[in-house]
């Protein structure tokens, strides 16, 4: 029995206490508790984004030790125990969550990326504003209010089982370690790949 | 009525209800019912190469895409065609709907970047169709269901991305698109990666 892969049944299968177990209750379990995730920063804990002028050095956000909510049926821990990042247990269509809070400053701009794997490649766009007062709108999305913070997704990725996700961002302004939630990732399983 | 726990069978439930099951309504009745939530309609568009120049204007025209991710459900429908400019809602239900564009190109400390999500009850607009003003609070009356509206003025190298979403009830017939403008000379971005241009909508509820 897989979760996610219900049995075809054929003429004579007999429905056994396995069976029923195997087919309905766990496959309804796994529905019902499916992979999920959320760490971030606990208050005044963690690591510092260094200031790049360029904004295109990104640094991996680590530290991440406050767990919101984790679980899944297979009871697969998903978070690493370096705390940095969160991995898928089993493959499909995931809901991807990320962000961090900077120091507050008038010039420059934060950037965050969520990235798969430990590669240089974005999973998700770069999030981002710039800080300046008399600039409400930069890049980002509308939903982002915070002149020091920057958030990527919620979007829809594809991964694999075992994939990594990554938060890393960029600034001109060091991370701002004073609040809890200054650095969060969210990771929840939405539906079977294609 | 409380929703419990899954039961925890024991050996010995061969005992019989008001009816006996086959492996047709196993099938019909547990493989297929659990096939359907394990696979909900899903749709994602992706463009993975440049787009041709957009010309400077704030009327938003309709965007299309080059390349499908995924565009799969239990029920075989399909949300897109071979265009790639609208994703068409099969199945009713609440959806989470999101889109993001990227622009290269002149750097500026001024000008607007749109871009809008539509929803229409008929045929797609053809690709390129003008279909609403940025500037006005109009958006609306054209079938904008949410947009956003960015400014480049760091005179910086980074692509403006712009992002919207949301979730929505919607109904078969409906019609989803994207709509962007830009007027200060940039170019749609090269998205080898696929990361930056995209647009998707899930159905996560009835």
């Amino acid at each position: 029995m897989t979760v996610g892969v219900p049995k075809d049944w054929a003429s004579g299968d007999a429905m056994t206490a396995a069976t029923a177990n195997a087919e309905v209750r766990d496959q309804f379990n796994g529905l019902r508790n499916r992979p999920r995730a959320r760490i971030c920063h606990p208050i005044g804990g963690g690591v510092s984004v260094t200031a790049s002028a360029t904004l295109t050095t990104f640094t991996k956000i680590t530290g991440l030790t406050e767990i919101t909510f984790e679980g899944n049926y297979a009871g697969v821990d998903m978070t690493p125990a370096a705390a940095d990042g969160l991995v898928a247990p089993v493959a499909g269509l995931y809901m991807v969550h990320g962000g961090v809070h900077f120091v507050g400053g008038t010039t420059g701009l934060r950037r965050a990326v969520l990235r798969k794997n430990g590669t240089a490649t974005d999973l998700t766009d770069t999030g981002g504003i710039q800080p300046s007062p008399d600039v409400t709108q930069g890049m980002g999305d509308e939903a982002e209010g915070q002149l020091t913070g920057a958030i990527c997704g919620p979007e829809l990725v594809l991964l694999a089982a075992l994939d990594k996700v990554e938060l890393f961002a960029s600034s001109t302004a060091a991370l701002d370690t004073s609040d809890f939630n200054t650095a969060f990732l969210e990771l929840v399983w939405m539906a079977n790949g294609p | 009525m409380p929703i419990k726990n899954p039961k925890t069978w024991m050996p010995g439930i061969t005992g019989q209800a008001d009816s006996q099951w086959t492996d047709t309504e196993l099938d019909r009745e547990l493989r297929d019912q659990l096939r359907a939530l394990y696979n909900p309609p899903r749709a994602s568009l992706l463009r993975t190469t440049a787009g041709t120049a957009m010309a400077n204007s704030t009327q938003p025209t309709i965007l299309s895409f080059t390349t499908t991710e995924y565009d799969t459900a239990y029920d075989g429908s399909v949300m897109t065609d071979v265009t790639r400019h609208a994703i068409f809602i099969r199945q009713a239900g609440l959806y989470v709907v999101r889109a993001q564009w990227a622009w290269v190109g002149t750097a500026s400390t001024s000008g607007v970047r749109f871009l809008g999500l539509i929803k229409s009850q008929t045929l797609p607009f053809a690709v390129g169709t003008a279909v609403g003003n940025p500037a006005g609070a109009a958006n609306s009356g054209d079938g904008f269901l949410r947009w956003a509206h960015g400014r480049r003025t760091d005179g910086g190298t980074p692509p403006a991305v712009l992002k919207l979403g949301g979730i929505w009830p919607l109904t078969p017939g409906n019609v989803l698109q994207i709509a962007g403008a830009q007027n200060t000379g940039a170019t749609l971005a090269a998205d080898a990666a696929a990361g930056k241009i995209k647009f998707q909508a899930l159905r996560i509820a009835a």
